[in-house]
């Protein structure tokens, strides 16, 4: 097997794996820098189709500490202060990084960027992706495209490489690296989609995301946080395409069915409701036989319309299939909006890998960034950017720490990670071939099916209203612990099954953990995102906490054993990095 | 099946079609003969990267009836660095758009 050493390992093209990358060749020039892409750097991620707004910028009047304040308001005033303060301070540079490599954004009449919202500027953002991969491949990083890694090489408690797979020809390369950083994303496919068959991939978030890295760092012993504060988004009915670029970017109101503005029927914690008191409204009108909803677009002029358009091809572009096939323009007809399926995002959510200020996970030598990292709602394309150049800074001041492995230790640590990589592909019993492999895919699928069978039943599913008790979590915990021992037997012919395999055993651990931390808080803190039938008020005395958890490594090949930790809330914003790593102090629940 | 593949209009281009490529998913793969084929249809996300790519005009994109699909069907063409999309409604009728 082939070994390939390099300095910064980053496990992830996207926004955050890409400035890690830009920043580290920045600080040094002559180091090694590698990412490892699923797909293509090209066009791969969440913004594979591109996106029309950048949602995390510093308006003129805006601070890090006034944004910081924003997002506290959004989130029942429980997120890392440290963590969205930092990133915070970056986003301006980030967006103007953005602007530098060619990205096209509007400007007022002072020359400003366009404001949209309070944090939010309009661009021509269809182009982002292979525009930040300009970017990358020009600041001279090594990017091995159609690539995924399967495990973290962990010894002596330090991460000190990753397994990775080679989707092009099935082949393993054990990488060696000074330092690694999960910059994987969120995870999307725990619940069911809103729809099914041939719309079953029509999802917000990326499907393609599985929460690889989450799950490779949970089994290496990474702590990670609030995975109980699922995001659920407000978005369009079937093509699933955001809502901002109509409720921010034309103003359209919310309308119920009777034709009549709902939002102001309810009353919020602070006057206007929050992103999850929009989505929770709407669902209490879908309740009570009011439904469905739509932002009313019926009023724009055409040249708004045509606006719309440009703006949905730029980003979600079967939302103009939706005009079109109503035989409608935008301006038209009002936009259907429902409830997305729950998804698990750090970069709109709290859900993700404890991290502290300077974005190093609780194993040494392992970084996260974006929506992989938890704790910091909101950060959006801009503030995973950030995070990714303040790990980058990170690894540098640390990397005169690090130790070659010995070499037996190396050499035991690789062989066991490729045997669980491998263990799908060994042959199976009495099947031609061809059989082999279209069973292989049925039952890969049918798999990921009965994990989001039971989580929207039992866990709080869109079918189930987002909401569960006590009762159906433990249902649901023994329905996951089954398919888990069940999906040992799913077996791989070629290299995109083996990965496929990997989702799947990714995604239930993913979902094991989730139910834990869903048990765990007895409370209703985030409307929607995480709301008890048993439990319905919020308890700020006792669960003002971060609920986390953690794999004790030497469990993770047999059984899932895990352990609940509780984290005091992180309500200041040092500057040297020390604010945040003392609260890795906190105490085993 | 939400993207639409028209075995005609492809070319192979040579054996390393960018279709392929740039599919965040690796769903787009091409056999030894013939056009390029997605292994799971329905795993499609419908983001549009692979048509945007295609020097034939050879993909194009629909909503499948399982979210309210009638038909329309959306293609793009790289025009001096610029995508024009071309949008064809359920009774034939063509917009073009230039982003």
């Amino acid at each position: 097997m082939d070994v390939l050493d390099t300095d910064w390992l980053i496990l992830g093209g996207g926004a955050a794996g890409i400035m890690a990358a830009i920043r580290a060749k920045e600080l040094c020039p002559t180091c090694r820098v590698t990412v490892i892409e699923k797909a293509n750097v090209q066009r791969s991620g969440c913004l594979a189709a591109g996106i029309n707004a950048i949602n995390a910028y510093l308006n003129p009047g805006e601070t890090a500490e006034s944004f910081l304040s924003y997002v506290k308001a959004e989130f029942a005033n429980l997120v890392r202060d440290d963590l969205v303060y930092t990133l915070a301070e970056r986003l301006n540079e980030m967006t103007d990084r953005l602007v530098e490599w060619g990205l096209p954004v509007f400007r007022d009449e002072q020359g400003r960027y366009l404001r949209r919202g309070r944090a939010s500027v309009q661009i021509n953002g269809e182009a982002i992706k292979p525009l930040m991969a300009a970017a990358l491949h020009q600041c001279g990083a090594e990017v091995l495209n159609h690539r995924v890694a399967t495990d973290l090489i962990v010894i002596d408690d330090r991460v000190v490489g990753a397994l990775v797979l080679n989707l092009a020809d099935g082949s393993f390369t054990a990488v060696r690296a000074k330092g690694v950083l999960i910059a994987t994303g969120g995870v999307s496919g725990i619940y069911g989609p809103n729809a099914g068959g041939a719309a079953r991939h029509k999802q917000w978030y990326s499907p393609f995301n599985a929460g690889t890295g989450l799950a490779m760092a949970a089994r290496a012993g990474a702590e990670l946080t609030s995975l109980e504060m699922r995001f659920i988004a407000l978005r369009v009915a079937h093509t699933m395409a955001p809502t901002g670029t109509l409720a921010q970017g034309v103003r359209t109101p919310h309308i119920n069915r009777l034709n009549a503005h709902y939002l102001n029927d309810y009353t919020y914690e602070q006057v206007a409701p929050t992103t999850a008191e929009r989505l929770w409204a709407t669902l209490q009108e879908e309740k009570k036989g009011r439904g469905p909803c739509y932002l009313d677009t019926r009023g724009l002029t055409s040249e708004q319309g045509e606006r719309l358009q440009k703006a949905y091809l730029s980003m979600c572009p079967t939302q103009v299939l939706q005009w079109s096939d109503a035989g409608k323009r935008p301006e038209e007809m009002p936009v259907p909006i429902t409830g997305s399926e729950p998804y698990l995002v750090g970069g709109h959510g709290m859900a993700g890998l404890w991290i502290d200020e300077r974005r190093r996970t609780t194993v040494t030598g392992l970084y996260a960034a974006g929506d992989a990292a938890g704790g910091a709602p909101k950060k959006y394309v801009t503030g995973s950017m950030a995070e990714g150049a303040i790990a980058a800074e990170t690894f540098f001041n640390e990397i005169q720490d690090w130790r070659e492995p010995r070499p037996d230790a190396w050499q035991i640590a690789v062989c066991a990670a490729l045997q669980r990589a491998r263990q799908p592909l060994e042959p199976k019993e009495d099947s031609t071939k061809g059989n082999c492999e279209n069973n292989n895919k049925s039952q890969i699928r049918r798999l990921e099916e009965q994990l989001q069978a039971v989580m929207d039943r039992w866990a709080g599913g869109r079918p189930a209203g987002y909401e569960y008790d006590a009762k159906g979590l433990l249902r649901a915990q023994q329905e996951v612990d089954y398919l888990i021992e069940a999906g040992r037997e799913i077996k791989a012919s070629e290299a995109y099954e083996l990965m496929r395999v990997h989702e799947v055993w990714d995604r239930l651990l993913l979902a094991r953990l989730l139910l834990a931390h869903m048990l765990y808080r007895q409370e209703s803190r985030w409307p929607v995102y995480q709301s008890r039938l048993d439990y319905p008020a919020r308890d700020d005395q006792r669960w003002r906490i971060f609920v986390n958890s953690r794999i004790p490594a030497q469990n993770t090949v047999t059984k899932i054993d895990l352990e609940i930790i509780e984290r005091p809330p992180v309500d200041s914003h040092g500057r040297d990095g020390q604010t945040a790593l003392s609260s890795f102090g906190g105490g085993a629940a | 099946m939400t993207l639409l593949i028209n075995s005609q209009r492809c070319r192979r281009c040579g054996g390393h079609p960018r279709c392929a490529d740039v599919c965040p998913g690796n769903l787009l793969v091409l056999p030894e003969r013939g056009h390029i084929v997605s292994r799971e249809p329905d795993d499609c996300w419908d983001c549009g990267a692979c048509i945007k790519v295609c020097p034939q005009q050879a993909l194009a994109v629909s909503l499948p009836p399982e979210a309210g699909g009638q038909g329309s069907t959306l293609r793009a063409k790289q025009i001096a660095g610029k995508i024009r999309w071309t949008l064809e409604h359920p009774d034939g009728r063509l917009e073009t758009i230039d982003l």
